[in-house]
């Protein structure tokens, strides 16, 4: 009878699991083994008179972290022996349950799965809950041993604070100017690009186009020295060209509009010709109607990433009066020199100011956003 | 009347001939002034001469960290158009990048009629871009990695060949770069855990096709789009050591949180749960689109011959996800080598350099140190693990399977 069971449960997809499970286990508890007598050993070697910190320094990786090790390796192979048990009384029971039965589990299956959904999307709304919360604190109430989950009272005048503390209007000024010069190029030298390169007809053409693809491969967080000292010297440095013009053009954007762009046939295009459209002209009234759900999508991933960039706006902008939204918040916390513990509730406010037009962004715009991640996945 | 070409004008026409001499002669121009520029410095409108050595002197004196001196006379807005001109002088580049243009403007135009130059136009400005903010900042990496330049503006630099790579990997770069390569590695790991695991997990907690799932995938989905800044002010607020939500709760367990950002062991940790936040739901959302892609008849074939859910999920989707895996395999691990913005507000590289990855050691080399070619340097052996690594994922992709398009 023993064999019958271990076969039942062999036939589930769980075995398979939580065999998976078991030989993590025996890993982890090997080398947690390893760590223990690694630890023994560097122990008994130890020279005289060192301070424990100087003893924790010089042990090696599996000595020093043998402790996790074990513990994983403990927990893990816990949670196998309960799933095996578990798995065999399931199993023992299978064949043995009731139509009725089985649909009511399934039942609690789904409830199940909408209650840890729920969880989850609470616990990932929770840091903009808490953000939101804090910004309507007093100080006090800020460092209260138990916090409190609601305000006792709203504090509406931290956001005014905050704004007379950093220079929230330029911030906001410099990021729409910034984000909208940089859509606006990205567009047009966009599109014009991606037209040249899916329907133009020119030598050289597909060897240009990895010049493209080439781009992609070139991070600004490698480049931003030479890059950074050409815009000093052209004395662009804490200016909106600083800002706008190194993020002019995206190898990106051209190339998923180069995409879709093939995507459309030649014979609209053959079409517009004869009925006298020049090249501008079928950009504007066949290819970009046609492709407008794409251009869109990029268009406002291009507004989100404008507005969120902090890598190049950072290095740039050395003076207040020229940082953007996101450097701005994030450098918020050095003007309270040390004291920031007590004024996180004007630091949440000025958050709480910087994310609002993207979260709303976000919820009016979802779909398109989703579509086109999804695109850009199946590429 | 087989051949009609006879028919056609000769190509190249006179017209596009004379074109292409001038566009010859101007690109000759241009780039000689360019090339002899870079070579000795920089052009001064002021003085119509690479800049001597006592300009650069009294640039380093004057420590302009925001404008290269130019003009000192003030003639008022005459001066704009006047310092714009100046600042393109100052990049022998941008001359030499001109040169170029018309040089292969010039190649292009012997070789195809105008109605063909008319798509290269279209192309032309993008190009012109990425030689400029791309290409060419690569080449003045390797330049820059060669000397012994300091700050980030125009500073007397000499030649001093490979001493830069030698501090880098025979001296005490060694021990820093070493260190900051596998906190990077440790970081980029543990991002590729939680974005492939966390968002598969999630992925199938939330397959389920109603208007409240809908709402609450868009939850999860959200944090993605918030600015990586923005949300690391209010991690750093949650994580804190006293006062901090987080160990609050945790207390609530028995458990006496870390400080978390502000202590070695466990500030990396800190950074990764920022970054869980933010991945996992865009990793569920690729996750769940791929898998509508599934087609339904492989499920119900598998229903038939008994398959139970689980063997189902490892027998059918978990395959069938396999280039999406991929997809996400690659892009997480290129943008986890670029780690730097949460690093930057939520520790700085911080506490000492335990979370000191690599951007971020190379914007402190620069920025904070002073040390603009040895940043460059490591910038360069930085470029080459990317480029390495991104070949390597891409080949091994390429031969590993795709079940169907």
């Amino acid at each position: 009878m023993q064999d019958t069971l271990l076969l039942r449960m062999r036939q589930t997809g769980m075995f398979e699991v939580l065999t998976l499970v078991l030989v993590i286990a025996l890993a982890f508890l090997f080398l947690g083994l390893v760590g223990v007598i690694q630890y023994n050993v560097q122990m008994n070697n130890m020279p005289e008179g060192l301070t424990a910190f100087e003893i924790r320094e010089s042990l090696g990786y599996f000595a020093s972290s043998r402790g996790t090790f074990l513990t994983w390796g403990w927990i893990l192979l816990a949670a196998a022996a309960v799933g095996f048990v578990i798995l065999a009384i399931a199993s023992h029971y299978r064949d043995k349950v009731s139509y009725a039965t089985k649909k009511r589990l399934r039942k609690a299956g789904v409830v199940l799965q909408y209650l840890g959904a729920l969880f989850i999307a609470l616990i990932v709304l929770f840091p903009i809950y808490w953000m939101v919360v804090s910004s309507l604190k007093t100080s006090e109430e800020l460092l209260l041993p138990v916090p409190t989950l609601w305000p006792n009272e709203f504090q509406w005048q931290n956001f005014p604070n905050v704004w007379k503390r950093a220079p929230f209007v330029r911030y906001f000024v410099n990021t729409l100017i910034t984000t909208f010069f940089i859509m606006l190029g990205e567009l047009t030298l966009g599109v014009l690009a991606a037209f040249g390169f899916a329907k133009g007809n020119f030598k050289g053409r597909d060897a240009m186009f990895v010049l493209v693809l080439g781009a992609l491969m070139v991070p600004i967080q490698v480049t931003f020295v030479p890059i950074y000292v050409m815009m000093s010297r052209l004395g662009w440095i804490n200016s909106y060209q600083g800002l706008i013009v190194p993020n002019l053009v995206s190898a990106y954007f051209i190339f998923m509009m180069r995409q879709s762009f093939k995507a459309v046939d030649d014979s609209y295009l053959d079409a517009g010709r004869i009925d006298g459209l020049g090249r501008i002209g079928l950009i504007f009234h066949v290819l970009m109607p046609m492709t407008a759900p794409t251009l869109v999508t990029v268009s406002i991933i291009t507004f989100i990433s404008g507005w969120n960039s902090y890598f190049w706006p950072r290095m740039v902008s050395t003076r207040d009066e020229w940082r953007t939204i996101a450097v701005g918040v994030a450098r918020l916390r050095q003007t309270f020199a040390g004291m920031e513990v007590a004024n996180y509730n004007e630091i949440m406010a000025g958050a709480v100011m910087a994310i609002i037009p993207i979260v709303v962004l976000f919820l009016v715009l979802q779909k398109y956003i989703l579509t086109g991640m999804s695109k850009a996945a199946m590429k | 009347m087989r051949n009609q070409n006879h028919l056609a004008k000769p190509y190249p026409t006179k017209g596009a001939r004379a074109a292409s001499v001038v566009l010859f002669i101007l690109s000759a121009l241009f780039i000689a002034v360019g090339v002899y520029g870079w070579l000795m410095g920089d052009w001064n409108l002021e003085s119509l001469r690479p800049i001597s050595a006592q300009v650069y002197e009294a640039r380093r004196i004057a420590r302009s960290f925001e404008q290269p001196i130019t003009g000192t006379v003030d003639l008022g807005w005459i001066t704009v158009p006047l310092r714009f001109l100046s600042g393109i002088m100052n990049n022998a580049i941008l001359i030499i990048i001109f040169g170029i243009t018309f040089l292969v403007n010039a190649i292009m135009l012997r070789l195809q009629p105008w109605e063909r130059m008319k798509d290269f136009f279209c192309v032309q400005p993008a190009l012109i871009f990425f030689l400029l903010f791309v290409y060419y900042p690569v080449i003045d990496l390797v330049r820059i990695s060669f000397t012994d330049m300091r700050m980030l503006v125009a500073d007397p630099q000499e030649f001093i060949g490979l001493k830069n790579y030698e501090w880098l990997f025979f001296r005490t770069g060694w021990t820093r770069f070493s260190e900051s390569l596998i906190i990077t590695i440790r970081y980029t790991f543990w991002e590729l855990f939680i974005t492939l695991v966390g968002g598969l997990l999630l992925a199938l907690l939330y397959n389920r096709m109603n208007k409240a799932f809908s709402a609450m995938r868009a939850v999860v989905f959200m944090p993605r789009y918030i600015a990586v800044a923005t949300s690391a002010v209010v991690f750093i607020w949650i994580l804190h050591g006293n006062y901090g939500i987080l160990n609050y709760a945790l207390s609530l367990f028995g458990i006496r949180g870390p400080k978390w950002l502000t202590q070695a062991d466990t500030a990396l940790m800190g950074i990764l749960i920022l970054t869980a936040w933010r991945v996992t739901g865009y990793a569920m959302m690729i996750y769940l689109s791929a898998m509508q892609g599934i087609p339904k008849d492989y499920y119900e074939a598998a229903a038939i011959d008994g398959a139970d859910g689980v063997q189902r999920f490892r027998y059918i989707t978990l395959p069938m996800l396999a280039p999406t895996t991929l997809f996400l395999f690659v892009t997480t691990f290129i943008a986890s080598m670029k780690v730097f913005q949460s690093v930057d507000v939520m520790t700085g590289g911080g506490p000492g350099t335990a979370t000191n990855v690599l951007v971020q050691w190379i914007y402190n080399l620069s920025f904070r140190d002073f040390r603009a070619a040895r940043s460059a340097a490591v910038s360069v052996i930085f470029f080459i693990i990317l480029l390495v690594c991104t070949a390597a994922t891409m080949r091994w992709s390429n031969r590993s399977v795709s079940y169907d398009s």
